[in-house]
Order: structure tokens, then C-alpha cells, then sequence
């Protein structure tokens, strides 16, 4: 080879590009498509994973005659008192003369009923006692998330392209729209389910449920603009909302604000990373981090919350660990922490407020959703395994999980 | 990815982009379609930041996708065109610096197969080594010299023949 074309080659091409502007990148707006692409992708596996799974069982079902696999169920349907262990794994909603209890692929699989809501594949619902409630042609296609409120659930449907649809479905399996309409939005909810916030633009709204009225309407740019919802959480009359900052290309805001809903006010907490706050709206809980990259430190904290909000609190690390998110189990007295990467810590309230770092139980899956305050139920991403887990020191029940096509465990919110 | 991690990918992206757009320029030859480059391969490296263990390594990631990416885009859209058949070295070696202005052999550059494109671009431009080259796009070092010295050949080709219709 002539080197001396080479050295030309690249003196040449070096020239041919200094003219070249430097481009004004905006990493937030990567940052939002990466985040986008992220839940996306997840999204996908689920639905592809619980898909792949159902269509095998489908012919699974079929080679042993367990029944027509393609049959469609009625928008609600009750497979009778047997629930779970009994249901039709194809999630066709119909066990049928020959039942699927005969036919069932999975001797392995606890013959009980599973008492947890869950999300199937072929955007199906289960109710713990059993009922199956079809959701009839979500906005989205595909439903990948329920959540239950009153008089029905908040249903997200999406493909891996889209934004996904948010949508209500009522107790008798009637899909209803929000208007506006949601597409993408984060949503959060009352404790008791009767109401549910969600930004659209520059706004959240707060929808009653399970009428869908707009009760009211917040503009977040005078406290929070350009920046992006986190998290929100409806409590008595105050709405409590986590915002990120989009970072240095404009103003924004990174922590808690507080609107009071009755009076107006509102108030900020810069730099406080939220995660939960109790159904009764008095506790939070916050995560800190101390340190960067590898030698980071994630620490979770209990600190009280009116209309405003404090760091002040003694923190709980988890060494070795990170402790990064928590959920209050429905009467406060528990929270149930989960552990990067997969596992989840269980402590008394008061024990966090104290600052007592030692865990009652320790559970290698992940948190799922809280049955009561006696019992979390807790499953693996893809939910191939849920259990049942007392928050005393009895053993841990599996209650459902493969080869049933499930999406996901359904958090209640009444 | 968690608010530290964000941050250094912010960080990343404003130090890094004005570099990172010449490459990407030189892959597809356009502005437009450099830009949406190499915003498509720092969203791939936002999904991929917490695999990415070695901070060093970030901006050889980014490059390797935009890398592959402009080698997909282009087997899309000019499947059907040909690599260029090399000649020898001699003859138009001294040409070269006559012709080679350097919008000119940017131009030039466009018209070999990404895969060759990719190459010269990033061992020559980027100054990466063949080994380094070898792995980025998951080809042996044999293929990386084998892609230099064809990519060059062709160069020298091409403008020996512009050259000789002027």
C-alpha cells in the first residue's frame, strides 16, 4: 500500500470535515427516547414472552384435548369457584366440558386458587376470586398493564412503536376513554381508588373514578416546568408529584411539590427523591444516594409529609446493596423495599424511622404488589413465578406463574 | 439508568457530539442523515449505558453503532451496488494530491460499500488501530486490512479516473 496516499487519505478527509458545525445536541431530548425506548422494550419482552408462552400451551392444550383452544370468552366470565389452579391456562376463559383441571400442563403448579389479580395475555383480566373479564379492543392493541380502581381498572395498552393508551375499563368489561384523551401519560393514584391524576401536556388532571369527571386541573409549569413527571400520588386533598430535571439546556426542577387541591397552594422540596407515600398521606418515602458509579451507596428513609416535605430522617443502607424503591403496604405499617438488582427487602415502618437496618425478611424476587398488610405478593419480572409471602415468618406460597400465560400481578387501589 | 448515571451521559454527550458528528458524517455523507445517525446510536448507548461498564470505553460503543447502523442503512437502501474493482497502486499516486480537494474526496468516499466506508473511516479518521477496528465491527484483523487496502485501491481508482476525463 502507498503510504503516502494513506497520509493523504487521511489529511484529506480530516479537512473535509472541519467546516462541519458543531451540532446543538439536546440530551434530554435523547434521554427521553432512550427512557421511552427502555419501557418499550420491556414492555415487548413481557407481551413476546407471555405470547410465546401462551401459544405453546395453546398447542399444548390442544394436543391433549383440553378443549378448543381459539374459543373466545365473554367480555366477563366466571370459570366458577375454583379460580386459579383450575382456569383455563390459555387464558380463553372457558375450562370447558373437559375441564382444564384434567387436562392441566402443569402438575407443578399449586392446585389453589391464587386469590391475586393478574394480568393475562390476550388482554385478559383475573380477578383473585376468579372471574376473567376480557378487555375488548384496548386503544393500544395490547394491554401490558392494569391497575385496579374503583368500579373497574386503569388499563395501558401499546406496542413497541407507540405511546402507550391509557384507558379505563369498567367492572362489567366496558372500555372507556379519558378526555382527554391519555396517551403516554404518567397516572397515579387515591389510595382508595377513587380518583386518579395524569399530565397531558403542561397539566395534570385529576380524574374522579369510575365517573372519569375531571375534578381538577393543575398547571405544573409555574412550579415544575421543563421538567419531566416522575411519579404522582393522590392523598385526602393533596396531590404530591416527583419531577426530574431534564438537566443544564433549560430551567427545571429536580424533587417534590405539593399542590393542595382545596385551597391551591402548593409547595416544593428541590432534590428529594420521592418514592411512596403512605395511604393515609402522613409518611414518605424518600431514597438518597450517596456516592457515584460503582461505589454509589442507596439508602431509603421514612419522614412525615403534610403540605410539605423534609429530608430530615434517619437513613437505612443496604451494604453491598441498593436499596431504591419502596412501597407502604396499604395501612403503613410495613414497606417493602426492593433490592438492586433483584430481591426484595420487608421492614417494619417504624423500624425505617428509626433508622434499623435490619430487614425482618428477605425475599430474592421481586415486589409485585401488596394483598394486605398481612401478606405482599411478589413475582419475577416476566411474572413466570408469583408468591404469596406473610409478612410474618411463615413460608412463602406460590400462588401462580408458569406455564399461565400471565403478564403481570395488578395493584389494587381500593 | 439511575441520576448519577443520567447526568455522566449528559456530560458525555455535550463533550463528546461535535466529535462524534464528523464520524458520522463521513459514514453517510450527509448532515441530515448524520445527525439522525448519530442520534439513533447515543439513544442505543443511553438503553445500553449501565452494560457499559468502562467508562472509557462509551465513546467506542457509540461508535461502533453508528458504525453497523450506517452499514444496515446503506445495505437497505443500495443493496444492488457493486464495490468497485481495485487496480493497482502505481500511477495515480501523485494524482491524487492534484484532484483530492477535500470535499471532493469526501465525495468519492460515498461511493464505496459502507462496509469498506466504515473502515477507512474509522482507522484513518478516528486513527483506531486494526485490531481495534476488528473488533468494533466483529471482523476479523485480516478482513479490517483487506477493507483498507480495496477501499484505498478504489479511491486511487476513482480519482485516477476523474482525473483522466477532465
Amino acid at each position: 500500500m502507498n503510504t503516502s496516499f494513506e497520509s493523504q487519505f487521511r489529511a484529506t478527509i480530516t479537512r473535509s470535515v472541519e467546516h462541519l458545525a458543531p451540532q446543538l445536541v439536546d440530551a434530554d431530548e435523547l434521554i427521553r427516547h432512550g427512557r421511552s425506548a427502555l419501557r418499550r422494550r420491556r414492555a415487548a419482552t413481557v407481551v413476546a414472552a407471555a405470547a410465546a408462552l401462551a401459544a405453546v400451551l395453546t398447542v399444548t392444550a390442544v394436543a391433549v384435548g383440553a378443549g378448543p383452544s381459539g374459543q373466545r370468552h365473554d367480555p366477563v366470565a366466571s370459570p366458577g369457584p375454583t379460580g386459579t389452579g383450575q382456569s383455563d391456562p390459555t387464558g380463553t376463559g372457558q375450562p370447558g366440558p373437559t375441564g382444564t383441571g384434567q387436562s392441566d400442563p402443569t402438575p407443578t403448579a399449586d392446585p389453589a386458587p391464587a386469590g391475586v389479580d393478574v394480568l393475562l395475555t390476550g388482554n385478559t383480566i383475573r380477578t383473585a376470586s376468579g372471574r376473567l373479564v376480557t378487555i375488548p379492543n384496548p386503544g393500544g392493541g395490547t394491554v401490558t398493564r392494569a391497575t385496579g380502581v374503583a368500579g373497574g381498572w386503569v388499563v395501558s395498552s401499546g406496542g413497541t412503536t407507540d405511546l402507550p393508551s391509557i384507558e379505563f375499563l369498567t367492572d362489567a368489561g366496558q372500555l372507556k376513554g379519558f378526555q382527554p384523551a391519555l396517551k403516554g401519560a404518567q397516572v397515579g393514584f387515591a389510595a382508595d381508588g377513587r380518583s386518579m391524576g395524569a399530565q397531558v401536556g403542561n397539566d395534570i388532571y385529576v380524574f374522579e373514578l369510575p365517573s372519569l369527571v375531571v375534578r381538577h386541573r393543575v398547571d405544573v409549569r409555574p412550579r415544575a416546568g421543563g421538567s419531566q413527571l416522575e411519579d404522582l400520588w393522590l392523598r385526602g386533598d393533596r396531590l404530591v408529584a416527583r419531577f426530574m430535571t431534564l438537566g443544564d439546556s433549560g430551567p427545571g426542577f429536580s424533587g417534590v411539590v405539593i399542590w393542595n387541591l382545596t385551597t391551591g397552594t402548593s409547595t416544593t422540596s428541590p432534590d428529594l427523591d420521592l418514592r411512596d407515600v403512605s395511604a393515609d398521606g402522613k409518611l414518605a418515602l424518600l431514597a438518597t444516594q450517596q456516592g457515584f458509579g460503582p461505589d454509589a451507596t442507596h439508602c431509603v428513609s421514612v419522614v412525615p409529609i403534610g403540605d410539605a416535605l423534609s429530608a430530615a430522617g434517619k437513613k437505612v443502607c443496604g451494604p453491598g446493596v441498593s436499596l431504591t424503591h419502596g412501597h407502604f403496604s396499604p395501612r403503613g405499617t410495613w414497606v417493602a423495599v426492593s433490592v438492586s438488582p433483584t430481591g426484595t427487602w420487608l421492614f417494619r415502618t417504624t423500624q425505617l424511622q428509626a433508622g434499623n437496618a435490619e430487614p425482618v425478611s428477605r425475599h430474592d424476587i421481586d415486589f409485585g404488589t401488596w394483598q394486605d398488610d398481612a401478606q405482599l405478593i411478589l413475582a419475577d419480572e416476566r411474572a413466570s413465578v408469583v408468591r404469596r409471602c406473610p409478612t410474618t415468618a411463615e413460608p412463602c406460597q406460590r400462588v401462580a406463574g408458569e406455564p399461565e400465560p400471565l403478564l403481570g400481578v395488578i395493584t389494587n387501589h381500593h | 439508568m439511575d441520576q448519577s448515571g443520567e447526568q455522566r451521559y449528559r456530560e458525555f454527550v455535550v463533550a463528546r457530539s461535535a466529535a462524534l458528528l464528523c464520524t458520522a458524517y463521513l459514514l453517510v455523507g450527509d448532515r441530515g442523515r448524520a445527525e439522525d445517525l448519530l442520534q439513533t446510536a447515543l439513544v442505543k448507548t443511553y438503553i445500553a449505558w449501565d452494560r457499559i461498564k468502562d467508562p472509557g470505553a462509551t465513546e467506542a460503543y457509540v461508535r461502533r453503532v453508528m458504525a453497523t447502523t450506517a452499514t444496515s442503512w446503506w445495505r437497505r437502501r443500495w443493496s444492488a451496488e457493486r464495490p468497485a474493482v481495485s487496480l493497482p497502486d502505481s500511477a495515480v499516486a501523485d494524482a491524487s494530491g492534484e484532484l483530492a480537494d477535500a470535499d471532493e474526496m469526501r465525495r468519492l468516499l460515498l461511493t464505496l460499500p459502507a462496509r469498506q466506508r466504515a473502515v477507512l473511516v474509522l482507522r484513518y479518521y478516528d486513527d483506531m488501530s486494526e485490531a481495534d477496528v476488528a473488533e468494533m465491527l466483529g471482523i476479523s484483523r485480516s478482513a479490517v486490512s483487506s477493507y483498507a487496502t480495496r477501499g484505498l485501491s478504489a479511491l486511487r481508482h476513482r480519482i485516477g479516473e476523474e482525473i483522466n476525463s477532465l
